[in-house]
């Protein structure tokens, strides 16, 4: 044909270039993501950056214990005289790697059975998938958690076994609506006439279709993921003492309060701000990802 | 004589036998999209099938294609028969018939860049295993419809949509097919854009000897690309005939009903057109098919008839066809003619 | 307001903010609309047609932002109306039908609904205003040439046809006394026998209630079939203006001429070989006239200076620096 303009710079970057414009024109997104950079930097240099790396674990310092924040001890010590600020610093490591763990599990085997119920819609296969997907969504985790804990031994592991179980089933249902919708384009009926195979069709032409709502859930679910941990081990179902996590601190320090509030309080900020900072990127996060005209 | 025969059967890329499609909707009602259409297709030629909403044009299309199952009917394509369900087709059929969709928008993976897109096809078909075989080969296909190298890195997104049509054109050629299907390719695009697509259309069909199954509602556009003209309506065809005796003589009250309302620009088109014919009445919905003849209910020649017998197929002309009660022609036996 | 409804823009210019900077669409963009007067406005995508015609409404993207030009109707300037002006200016003077009647009507109110809302606030409070809306939606209805108009009053938008929902949103505009009517590509999305319904309905209306129609379309013959007078468009400016049998018969300006031949004739003339070229990017659009580069008859000045509509014939104008090439 004939000449077309040709643009500076490579097509790649100008396109997220114009991810980020359309991502920072709100503000809050950009906030969640400011937080969760935060977390995740203090999390993975959980061991240099905090003052006391040796009370994370089994560490006594009795002359020490339940001391209010100081300027030693800005988070304050709990009854075993341990660094507050420190564990909290190290439950953040131990809850993102749970969530890390967790979602690489149950997301790309939700997300794939997701896809082929809903390819194969009105089949056989559609009904096993969504009715298996619908009698797990039935239970409420916490209960199925508590069945597989009452079975298992009590620990993080385990917790975590628990909470991947009870979650693959959302991201079955996601992809299922997606992948129905995205099956009537033309694009993928054009690869079925023209003798795609089955393989081809869920992971070179739907799966990557669908990966704005997948990671949109998935980082709205790291702040669940955690919260569902910090419940579990807040009834004593998952990490144990002496290791540190969110939820058996807040426990722990509940018989203190009102007194001795810091114990609760700061364990519980914790897990606030990182919920917020999940939600708030969460948001923001398909504008990163959506394709758009140009 | 046999040799004769033979040859002629080669020369037919399609033959489509009285194809029904049925669809079976919830509460028993049945859409009657498709009922008994007889057509044939003639290696390196254009057939145009033309109709509104509710024609079944697509349907036919797609039925040929493998998107739908016919309901009963026999297709043959280069003289062996379409298994009528797609998974059961073997792969050379896929690879011989190719489609190009109405929307392109949605004809290409938008998360693939063009060559990503045309190295599917050209891989499933041609065999190619090596990157920069099928590089090469995607380079040569995107020349072929006049795009420049330069498109192979880019995504479906940036490029116009009469650009995005042409690679799907490029993508249908991939497999070297024989016949390609096209669902009204250029009725999303600008008049000068559809010009260039439709340009590129005929240079490739004389170049390759293609034949095309084309769609659309354009008559305009069918007068200067088509082989053959049939016009359906309702399921059903009204009329078929060569290009300039369908435009010089429209015998079927629809045809010159269309004629007569398709906006024209000249004064030259104007007095080309048939007898002013009103448009009046919608089009009956496929699921509450009048009886008899489709048509009568907006038909200025409906006679009582019309009303309850459905009109047969008849030879107003050599290779001239009409399906009316209102005209007088030598009745044919559709299944045995070459239409 | 007076029944002379006069409609002009001068000189309109309207970008839209993106991220690296601001898409000049409509780039000073003139026409003038005599009462009563059928007008088209034609161009291809992304001319600016639709953009100019929100602008009347006012219901442009919150990203697009007006630079410069009015928009006269009776002399005064709609796009220095606040928000109470321009509710009056849509209610009492000015409508506009779109292109898909499925997504103009909403789909959850029958039809008696859809219309007597549009017309609650512009009846006088009376008490029986619900009987007066009712006698005037029916009455509409059947200026429309909907057959059966009670019943169809009681239907939804799904039960009837695209032509039907058509119609439904014209006997809407008209429902009311306007004087100007905007057509965005009414029929495109309709089939060629109902599309030929609509517009000769269109026409009938225009002249029964004395309306000025502006219809914007993309096909030529649309515009043949419809309109006085005809101005084309091509990337935010009207470059050919005139009556439409002068326009169409003999046109002056390279891109009209080059878009007639593209469009497919009944007499079977071939298909032509398109405009070479594309639409030239808005972002950073060509100084002079933005159809240089592909124009066969373009020189220097042309890519200097953008050219203004000067005469070149009875009622007949272009935007050309080579006027009567």
């Amino acid at each position: 044909m004939e000449k077309i303009q040709k643009r500076p710079q490579s097509v790649r970057s100008l396109t997220w270039k114009k991810r980020w414009y359309r991502f920072s024109r709100n503000y809050m997104s950009v906030i969640g993501l400011v937080i969760v950079a935060l977390v995740v930097i203090m999390a993975i240099f959980a061991k240099w950056i905090t003052p006391y790396p040796e009370h994370a674990g089994a560490f006594t310092d009795f002359a020490n214990a339940n001391t209010a924040p100081s300027a030693a001890h800005i988070f304050g010590t709990d009854n075993s005289g341990r660094d507050i600020f420190t564990r909290v610093v190290f439950a953040f490591r131990n809850a993102l790697k749970m969530a890390v763990i967790v979602l690489t599990i149950s997301v790309p085997v939700g997300s794939v059975l997701g896809i082929i119920a809903g390819i194969r819609q009105g089949t056989w296969i559609d009904t096993v998938i969504m009715r298996f997907t619908d009698i797990f969504l039935s239970v409420p985790s916490m209960i199925l958690a508590l069945a597989i804990a009452s079975i298992l031994k009590p620990n993080m592991t385990n917790a975590m076994l628990a909470i991947t179980v009870s979650w693959w089933p959302w991201y079955c249902r996601l992809t299922y609506s997606t992948a129905r919708s995205i099956s009537r384009e033309n694009y993928v009926r054009y690869a079925e006439l023209t003798g795609g195979s089955f393989a081809h069709i869920i992971f070179k032409e739907i799966l990557p279709n669908c990966v704005s709502p997948i990671l949109t859930k998935m980082t709205l679910d790291v702040g669940w993921v955690i919260m569902t941990g910090a419940s579990l081990s807040y009834v004593g179902l998952g990490e144990q003492a002496p290791i540190p996590a969110l939820g058996n601190m807040i426990s722990s320090g509940i018989k203190y309060l009102p007194d001795q509030w810091w114990n609760t309080i700061f364990p519980a900020l914790g897990i606030i701000v990182i919920i917020l900072g999940f939600n708030l990127l969460g948001d923001g996060v398909s504008d990163l990802l959506a394709v758009e005209e140009e | 004589m046999e040799k004769h025969v033979e040859n002629q059967d080669q020369d037919i890329v399609l033959d489509i036998k009285n194809l029904k499609k049925y669809f079976y909707m919830p509460k028993g009602v049945v859409v009657h999209a498709v009922e008994g259409v007889n057509l044939q297709l003639k290696r390196g030629e254009t057939l145009g099938l033309v109709g509104e909403s509710g024609s079944g044009k697509s349907t036919i299309a797609y039925d040929v294609i493998g998107m739908y199952k016919p309901t009963s009917g026999e297709i043959i394509f280069n003289g062996e028969p379409l298994h009528p369900d797609i998974h059961k087709r073997p792969l050379k059929q896929k690879g011989d018939m190719q489609i190009v969709f109405q929307d392109p928008g949605s004809s290409m993976n938008p998360r693939a860049t063009i060559e990503t897109n045309l190295a599917f096809p050209i891989k499933r078909h041609g065999g190619l295993k090596d990157r920069q075989a099928i590089h090469e080969r995607a380079l040569e296909l995107l020349r072929f419809v006049g795009l420049p190298e330069e498109y192979a890195q880019k995504y479906p997104r940036s490029i116009g949509g009469g650009e995005r049509q042409l690679a799907c054109i490029a993508r249908a050629l991939a497999s070297n097919p024989k016949l390609i299907i096209l669902d009204e390719p250029t009725s999303a695009l600008d008049v000068s854009i559809q010009a260039k697509v439709i340009r590129q259309l005929i240079d490739l069909q004389k170049e390759l000897n293609l034949s095309y199954l084309f769609i659309t509602h354009d008559l305009s556009l069918m007068r200067n690309l088509a082989t053959k003209v049939a016009i359906l309506y309702l399921g059903r065809l009204c009329e078929i005939a060569e290009t300039a005796e369908f435009y010089s003589t429209p015998m079927h009250p629809y045809t010159q009903m269309l004629l007569s309302s398709i906006p024209v620009v000249t004064e030259e088109e104007e007095n080309l057109r048939p007898v002013k014919l009103e448009s009046r009445g919608e089009i009956p919905n496929p699921a509450n098919m009048p009886t008899g003849c489709g048509f009568h209910t907006r038909c200025s020649r409906c006679m009582e008839i019309c009303k309850t017998q459905h009109p047969q197929m008849k030879e107003v002309s050599p290779g001239h066809f009409v399906c009316c009660h209102a005209i007088e022609g030598k009745p044919v036996d559709t299944e045995a003619a070459v239409l | 307001m007076e029944k002379n409804g006069s409609f002009e823009i001068k000189d309109l210019k309207i970008s839209y903010k993106v991220f690296n900077g601001e898409l000049q669409v409509v780039d000073g963009m003139n026409l003038r609309l005599n009462s009563g007067e059928r007008m088209g406005l034609v161009g291809e995508a992304g001319c600016g047609k639709t953009t100019t015609l929100k602008s009347v409404l006012g219901i442009l993207p919150s990203n697009a932002v007006i630079s410069s030009g009015e928009v006269l109707f009776n002399g005064e300037d709609v796009l220095k109306f606040d928000n109470k002006k321009m509710q009056e200016f849509r209610k009492k003077n000015c409508a506009m039908i779109f292109q898909d009647p499925s997504s103009a009507l909403n789909p959850i109110f029958k039809v008696k609904d859809l219309m007597m809302n549009g017309m609650r606030n512009s009846l006088a409070k009376s008490k029986d205003w619900k009987k007066v809306a009712y006698e005037k939606a029916v009455s509409s209805l059947r200026d429309v040439m909907l057959p059966d108009p009670e019943r169809i009053m009681e239907n939804y938008p799904f039960q009837l046809s695209g032509g039907m929902r058509q119609r439904v949103c014209i006997a809407m505009a008209i429902a009311t006394d306007r004087h100007l009517l905007l057509a965005d590509e009414p029929t495109t999305s309709l089939d060629v026998t109902i599309q030929e319904q609509i517009l000769k309905l269109i026409y009938k209306l225009s002249i029964e209630k004395k309306l000025s129609v502006i219809l914007v379309t993309h096909s030529m013959g649309v515009i043949r079939e419809m309109t006085d007078r005809v101005s084309v468009m091509y990337a935010g400016t009207v470059m050919e203006v005139g009556d439409t049998k002068d326009v169409l018969e003999s046109p002056q300006h390279p891109y009209t001429k080059a878009l007639i031949a593209c469009i497919p004739k009944l007499t079977g003339s071939g298909v032509a070989e398109g405009i070479p070229g594309r639409v030239p990017d808005y972002l950073n659009p060509p100084k002079g006239c933005r159809y240089v580069d592909r124009c066969p008859y373009a020189t220097a000045i042309c890519r200097e200076e953008k050219p203004k509509l000067t005469d070149c014939g009875k009622n007949h104008q272009i935007a050309c620096h080579n006027c009567g090439r």
